[in-house]
């Protein structure tokens, strides 16, 4: 594959690969610990290819969409007063952002396991934790009710990604390809995994973690020497899609105008297992 | 008919002391806002300068510096926080200490979860029923969270007990004497945080930014988020949210939260140097904001909700 003519970081990478499975005329809610990465990636679907897309900030009932409107900046928090209003057509209460139906939901955390179930929590005992989460927020009402959910990981790491997570905050596929249906939950789960390194998707009969492709220059021994969990590996496991020149052009033009995206990349600028583990929806 | 006529409508703004006075250890205070927007922390530093003890409180739908700062003043038996955190701004110092020290109980639970627990007690009902958190581990730490069959259709669900706080603390754009409360931008949970605790027999106290008169709520009815017979006691607090937003008012002060998280990371000196001077120095919400916040800060932290 041919180098990109433009470095993209990994924050700028994640949304467009995201963007690329928001679809026209669905409902959706941007969350997570860089709740930028999933805000950006529903602005460029609506700027590209899902004019009907709304978004409901979580946890705030603003009802956004950014077409026709004046730019407004791309902020750090979800709940930053400018990142609601900007494009926003309507106030719902807080009641009915937990009654209105979602299409999809964006998750982190500072576990995620084999079978998506994600860690929020607190990582070692629960009763003195060598790592205290701040809590899963509506993780786990999203994970039990969305059509989808996507998860990303800010962090790629035998730590974070792991076979079985210490608590579960928010459940995924649980033990294996049953559990949803037993358990009456609505949705059908988390659809797809996002870190520093690789896309992974689920195994449709197992249910378990599966590559999906690896993020140049990173490697497949890379990424496997980093995985804890018991993943699924495709024999032939392709690079991933990097942006398109337009979607790039729009994403740096329409959307993170004051570059975010650029700054602060995980494993680079940021304390990793702080930021990783300030995990929330 | 020995009562005494009642003439006048009584006012309800007060000073901080008297809205607080009643608060004892042991007390469920229910904080409103979210994360580091709306928070009412002219009235959390109150709680804190009195040294209450072994309050359980409630950070509804999540919280940050609020919660975080009366755990660090040594006021907290027990959180019930969906999220207690800095979101890009990182964990939360004291919570993270002191719950890998056992300090403080940790009340586990979903958003969903706490919000059905207000609602059961503003409904008046013994629990609410959600579906999010079956099939985790959230009821296996949190003896009020049951999985339980429905009655009607023996799916497993999760029941949730009616939680009636003592003391809710909210914090309001404007609000007249008599606790009409408007808010500028999202109200988050506070309407539903003053119907759980008014409904179940506790007190609801309100600073706001700026105390309107009677005509502003009688002009634009609509515009009134909660009503007066849910407010027991309304604070004049300038800026009584800061380090926090007054959601669609003033933004953030991204600087302040970072000099609490600063002193709370550090030594404990850090920390009780910074108690010393945001908490038990300072008199009142102005000595707080003159010796705190510079004019410019206000003036950027005012003009930052336009972009």
């Amino acid at each position: 594959m041919a180098e990109p003519a433009v470095e993209v970081s990994w924050p700028e990478l994640a949304a467009v690969v995201l963007s690329r499975e928001l679809r026209d005329g669905e409902v959706g809610s941007p969350g997570g610990a860089r709740s930028e990465i999933p805000l950006a990636a529903a602005r460029l679907a609506q700027l590209t290819h899902a004019p009907n897309l709304a978004v409901v900030t979580s946890a705030v009932g603003y009802v956004t969409n950014a077409i026709g409107k004046p730019w407004g900046p791309l902020c750090q928090s979800t709940t930053d007063y400018r990142n609601i209003h900007a494009g926003a057509e309507a106030v719902l209460p807080l009641l009915s952002v937990f009654r209105t139906r979602r299409d999809w939901f964006f998750a982190g955390g500072l576990q995620v396991d084999t079978f998506g179930n994600l860690n929020l929590t607190a990582v070692g005992d629960i009763k003195a934790p060598a790592l205290r989460g701040p809590g899963g927020a509506g993780l786990a009402y999203a994970g039990s009710c969305a059509s989808r959910y996507f998860i990303y990981m800010q962090q790629h790491s035998r730590r974070s990604i792991v076979d079985k997570v210490d608590v579960v905050t928010s459940i995924g596929y649980g033990a294996g390809p049953d559990d949803r249906k037993r358990l009456g939950l609505r949705g059908g789960g988390p659809v797809l995994v996002i870190t520093p390194m690789a896309l992974f998707d689920f195994c449709e009969t197992s249910c378990r973690l599966r590559l999906k492709s690896i993020h140049p220059p990173h490697t497949l021994e890379e990424v496997l020497d980093n995985t804890a969990a018991r993943i699924i590996v495709p024999e032939a496991v392709p690079l991933t899609t990097l942006p398109s020149e337009r979607e790039l052009s729009v994403l740096r033009q329409d959307v993170d105008r004051n570059g975010i995206l650029r700054r602060g990349v995980a494993g680079s600028g940021r304390k990793g297992e702080a930021d990783a583990a300030a995990g929330r929806n | 008919m020995d009562e005494k006529q009642v003439t006048t409508r009584r006012s309800k703004l007060m000073p901080v002391e008297e809205a607080l006075s009643a608060i004892r250890p042991g007390h469920v205070v229910a904080i409103g806002g979210s994360l580091f927007h709306n928070k009412p922390m002219h009235l959390v530093r109150e709680i804190v300068r009195r040294k209450l003890k072994d309050l359980i409180v409630i950070g509804v739908p999540q919280a940050s510096i609020d919660i975080d700062l009366l755990i660090a003043g040594g006021c907290v038996a027990e959180v019930r926080a969906p999220y207690l955190g800095f979101d890009h701004l990182g964990l939360a110092p004291s919570f993270r200490r002191a719950a890998a020290s056992g300090g403080v109980r940790i009340w586990e639970c979903d958003e969903t979860q706490l919000l059905a627990g207000l609602e059961a007690s503003a409904k008046d009902l013994p629990s609410g029923l959600v579906k999010a958190g079956v099939g985790t581990d959230i009821p296996s730490f949190n003896p009020d969270i049951k999985v339980v069959s429905d009655p009607i259709t023996d799916e497993p669900v999760i029941a949730v007990g009616a939680i009636r706080p003592d003391f809710a603390l909210l914090h309001a754009a404007a609000g007249d004497i008599y606790g009409n409360l408007s808010y500028a931008g999202y109200p988050f949970g506070d309407q539903l945080i003053a119907e759980a605790t008014k409904r179940g027999g506790g007190v609801v106290v309100a600073s706001v930014d700026e105390v309107v008169s009677l005509s502003f709520a009688a002009a634009e009815p609509r515009r009134t988020e909660i009503a007066h017979m849910l407010v027991d006691a309304v604070v004049e607090a300038p800026y009584g949210a800061h380090p926090c937003s007054s959601h669609g008012v003033y933004q953030f002060d991204e600087s302040g939260l970072k000099s609490y998280l600063a002193a709370a990371s550090g030594n404990p000196a850090d920390l009780e140097a910074y108690m010393d001077a945001t908490v038990f120095k300072p008199c009142g919400q102005l000595e707080y904001l003159d010796a705190h916040v510079k004019p410019s800060t206000l003036v950027a932290m005012r003009s930052a909700i336009h972009g």
